[in-house]
């Protein structure tokens, strides 16, 4: 028995849901396919951040039309995704990272986004753990938070409510198309689900989906590994990052190697410690590419635990209670999302490669994909993450 | 992956009742053994049990569970077991590789056979105050009074009438507190009836069919309301009674403590009498990973005795695997073991373990 | 053991009902009790579980295999010596002279309180569901080290209670005790 939708999204994590809302939000008739349970891949592996002012240049526009989106989604969908605009600190412990952040601090200054740069008397309030203040921190204001299950499940039911058929346990085995154009979407189970249009959202298994229709994604998936601790009383800056965040998830080696930075950059750690609305910290996190494979390592949480010690000395006696890793979508060629339409097959989108960024980027990615599927125009450009351009990058 | 700092032959984790007695067997038939507790006693729950234990002569029937204890950690020393107290196993990590911490010290060891004998945790009910001073675990209360000796309250109301609330019920008693009631949601006892026989001797009402409703004081416990269930627990309207009492003891069952074992990569089954998620394991306590056993009440709530010689069917195997043990010397005492674990596993209180523990083993690669 | 919906039995109150009692072969009949002191086996459910077996001197108890089975005890064996009763764990075992006197019965029974009574003591005795049925006298409370802290209370109750009064009603401790 075949079932038609105008759009056959595949993957339910935080970027599915939120397009299968968007989509269904203007009327059309959408159904999801979730292999397993909803927010069963990183959307559930995650710290919930949006750190604007670390991303990617070409991203950050986009990030700050995600967080207006977010300032008023939960009214929207009338469920709580516990957004918590704590804004965001990213801090230089070394003298290397200081050149570095400063650069970005004139950057994003240029762009208009509101930062301030801490002078002496700031930073003297914030011994490390080597009781030493900070060298730099840049503060920025509209950063935030979210809870990424609240978000999944609240993207999801709207979408329901408003029409979306969510499907989960329900992985997609073929995609048939017709004439260079995506035609429907088979279920392991056998059940042909005609589609309009197909939304690969399937994040670091979206490889996979591309070779069913013999395109080549190249989204892999970055393994990422968090600590969580017990609750404790709400700190006065609760989302932390090292300025390596700025260098070492953008490639950029620490110039005077000491060990322990040379440790860390080999296990890919761009230190961040958040706080959740709850009290507990998320301490993150790292990067390598182990397949899926989602051990956890002793080597890396000891690292990032340790390195957490040297921002926020005083969580010395806090117990951690849990760990687990994630594979974040990470698209090898530049590491940028792919997003849009693909030239080579009508009818199939990529809402994809996020790597991590996804949680912040879920709403407008939603509803970039919304706008491209129903008017073919975008209210924001997406030259820089259309599929085309990695032809040009090979 | 980084080499780890200590490899050694057989690590155990967790020093109660199975634990011990697995480092016994391995460390008899000759492996290096070391035996791994977050505590800074070992013993496991064996401790706090002052009373008999049942049983045949061969489960130390007649013995107090600390006199066990006591001989069970003798006979480890003896055997040369290394025994590291006061460290946590914080991970088990790939290549049987365990995330040690101790103090501010953290380490990985590497074993070629690891035994989990973690035990289990003590279930929790909420209701209105659950979280008022006073309100704790039977296991708790029992810590507090077989080890600290120290009284949780003078009036308890204990809410659960398996063996875990009638015997901690007498203990109370015996330290001195008064147990106003024990309250059981089902119709029947579900533990050994001589338990509630001492207990109601004692003057202790046992009131079946009851439930907790809420607990209520101003900054502890000051009184519980509880009423009448139906069949289906429906609090009956117009049963509430209120009880005045200081502390509210929770009875109501025990999980394993199986974050090891999942962390690993094990396959699990869902029994609920026997606790919950159960890690899989065959006849020799291998789970479906190769060298990692299981032992104890991680592999389902029994009691003492069974964990013991679930414990030394483990070390068994495990040294047996090591081929410190022959084949024929192996499937002999294996075989012992086996039987005594089945005379504990029979009547009206075992046999559901038994079709629980079959269970498991027929699971293995189905699940 | 019987199954939910019967009538009350152990299951049910945690007090072993007479149709329980006398249904369990470690229980005696109405004529060993008269003739002198013997032992009472209040054992009623399938627990795998057999120390009076080996305690007794005189095998006057077999449990067998398969150790759940309930003890059978043999009044003509039993010279009430009371070895058993310090080693049940579910101190389920006690000794009833119903000769003991023209108009009184003594009963032994097993204890794990503080304070101990005294000889001599008058105390009050209770019956299985903790009710005071009578004042009883302290005969003797034996606590050798080989009772392992299980001492051993002797009372003198009214004969008709013999069967009745299975413990004393527990005394608080003052802090000088």
């Amino acid at each position: 028995m075949t079932r038609t939708f105008d759009v056959g999204i595949i993957g339910g994590g935080v970027i599915g849901c939120a397009v299968a809302y968007y989509l269904s939000k203007v009327g059309l008739s959408v159904a999801l396919f979730e292999k397993n349970h909803l927010c069963s891949g990183v959307s559930s592996a995650n710290q919930g951040g949006m750190v604007s002012q670390i991303f990617d240049i070409k991203t950050i526009p986009m990030t700050w039309a995600s967080i207006a989106l977010y300032e008023e989604l939960s009214n929207e969908l009338d469920y709580d995704v516990e957004f918590n605009q704590t804004g965001a600190l990213v801090v230089a412990r070394h003298e290397y990272q200081v050149p570095v952040l400063r650069h970005r601090y004139e950057e994003l200054v240029q762009m208009g986004m509101k930062v301030k740069f801490w002078n002496d008397h700031e930073l003297s309030r914030f011994p490390g753990g080597d009781s030493k203040p900070f060298l730099a921190v840049v503060e920025s204001f509209v950063d935030a938070q979210v809870n990424p299950f609240r978000v999944t499940y609240g993207f999801a039911w709207a979408a329901k409510k408003r029409g979306a058929t969510i499907m989960t346990n329900a992985p997609v085995s073929q995609i048939r198309t017709v004439n260079n154009r995506v035609h429907s979407i088979i279920l392991e189970g056998g059940e042909e689900m005609v589609c309009g249009h197909v939304v690969c959202a399937a994040g670091p298994w979206s490889a996979q989906i591309g070779q069913m229709v013999g395109l080549d994604i190249p989204v892999e998936p970055q393994r990422g590994q968090l600590a969580i601790t017990e609750r404790v009383a709400p700190a006065e800056y609760p989302y932390i990052l090292d300025a390596d965040y700025l260098t070492t998830a953008y490639g950029i080696k620490p110039e005077n190697e000491d060990e322990a930075a040379r440790k860390r950059f080999s296990m890919g750690i761009g230190a961040s410690f958040a706080q959740v609305l709850d009290g507990n910290w998320t301490i993150g996190a790292s990067r390598d590419r182990a397949g899926f494979d989602k051990t956890n390592t002793p080597e890396v949480l000891k690292e990032m635990v340790r390195h957490l010690l040297n921002f926020l000395p005083g969580m010395k006696t806090i117990n951690c209670i849990r760990f687990f890793a994630g594979f974040r979508p990470y698209c090898t060629i530049d590491g940028h999302p792919l997003l849009g339409r693909v030239l080579d097959l009508r009818g199939f989108y990529l809402a994809t490669g996020h790597a991590g960024e996804g949680v912040g980027l879920a709403p407008i990615t939603g509803k970039l994909i919304a706008e491209e599927i129903t008017t073919g125009k975008t209210s924001l450009p997406l030259n820089d993450f259309r599929y085309e351009r990695l032809s040009s990058q090979h | 992956m980084v080499e780890p700092m200590n490899k050694v032959k057989v690590a155990v984790v967790g020093a109660g009742a199975a634990g011990i007695s697995a480092s016994i067997e391995a460390a008899r038939a000759g492996a290096k053994v070391v035996l791994i507790d977050e505590n800074e006693r070992p013993g496991g729950q064996l401790f706090k049990q002052i009373h008999k234990f049942f049983g045949s002569e061969a489960h130390r029937a007649g013995i107090r569970g600390i006199q066990i204890g006591t001989d069970l950690l003798e006979q480890a020393k003896e055997a040369g077991v290394q025994i590291r107290l006061n460290t946590v196993v914080y991970g088990l990590f790939a290549e049987k590789c365990l995330g040690l911490m101790c103090g501010d010290h953290t380490e990985e060891l590497q074993a070629d056979v690891i035994i989990l004998a973690t035990g289990a945790s003590e279930n929790t009910l909420a209701f209105p105050g659950w979280t008022l001073p006073g309100v704790m675990g039977a296991g708790a209360a029992q810590t507090l009074i077989n080890i600290h000796r120290t009284l949780p309250g003078d009036r308890v109301l204990m809410v659960g009438a398996g063996n875990v609330g009638l015997i901690v019920s007498y203990q109370l008693l015996q330290a001195g507190a008064e147990v106003v009631a024990s309250v059981e949601g089902l119709p029947y006892i579900g533990g050994y009836g001589v338990h509630a026989s001492k207990i109601r001797r004692a003057g202790v009402p046992i009131l079946l069919s009851h439930t907790v409703l809420r607990a209520e004081g101003h900054e502890s416990v000051e009184r519980a309301v509880i009423s009448q269930v139906d069949k289906n627990w429906v609090p009956l309207q117009g049963t509430e009674k209120t009880l005045e009492i200081d502390t509210l003891c929770l009875a109501v069952g025990l999980s394993p403590l199986a974050e090891l074992a999942w962390m690993a990569g094990c396959q699990f089954i869902h029994i609920s009498p026997m606790g919950g998620w159960i890690p899989v394991h065959d006849e020799n306590m291998q789970t479906t990973l190769p060298g990692i056993y299981v032992a104890g009440d991680l592999t389902g709530i029994e009691e003492a005795s069974t964990a013991m010689e679930e414990g030394r069917l483990a070390g068994l195997a495990a040294a047996e695997a090591l081929g410190c043990l022959s084949f024929e010397e192996g499937a002999m005492k294996k075989a012992e073991v086996r039987e005594r674990l089945e005379t504990l596993r029979i009547g009206s209180f075992g046999k559901g373990r038994s079709l629980a523990k079959k269970q498991i083993l027929e699971s293995r690669g189905t699940v | 053991m019987k199954t939910q919906g019967e009538e009350e039995g152990i299951r049910t109150t945690g007090i072993p009902s007479e149709e329980e009692l006398e249904a369990s072969p470690g229980y005696p009949k109405a004529e060993a009790l008269r003739k002198g002191p013997i032992v009472v086996i209040e054992c009623v459910q399938d627990i795998p579980c057999n120390p009076c077996e080996a305690a007794c001197p005189k095998g006057a108890i077999k449990v067998g295999d398969p150790i759940t089975s309930l003890p059978i005890f043999d009044a003509e064996k039993c010279n009430a010596c009371g070895t058993c009763i310090p080693i049940c764990p579910g101190q389920a075992i006690f000794r009833v002279d119903m000769t003991y006197s023209e108009d009184k019965a003594s009963v032994s029974f097993p204890y794990e309180f503080l304070p101990l009574p005294k000889k001599g003591d008058i105390v009050q005795g209770v019956n299985r569901a903790g009710e005071v049925v009578c004042d009883a006298t302290v005969l003797r409370v034996q606590q050798p080290k080989g009772f392992d802290h299980t001492a051993v209370i002797t009372l003198s109750v009214p004969k008709h209670l013999a069967m009745k009064v299975r413990s004393l009603k527990r005394r608080k401790a003052s802090i000088k005790e």
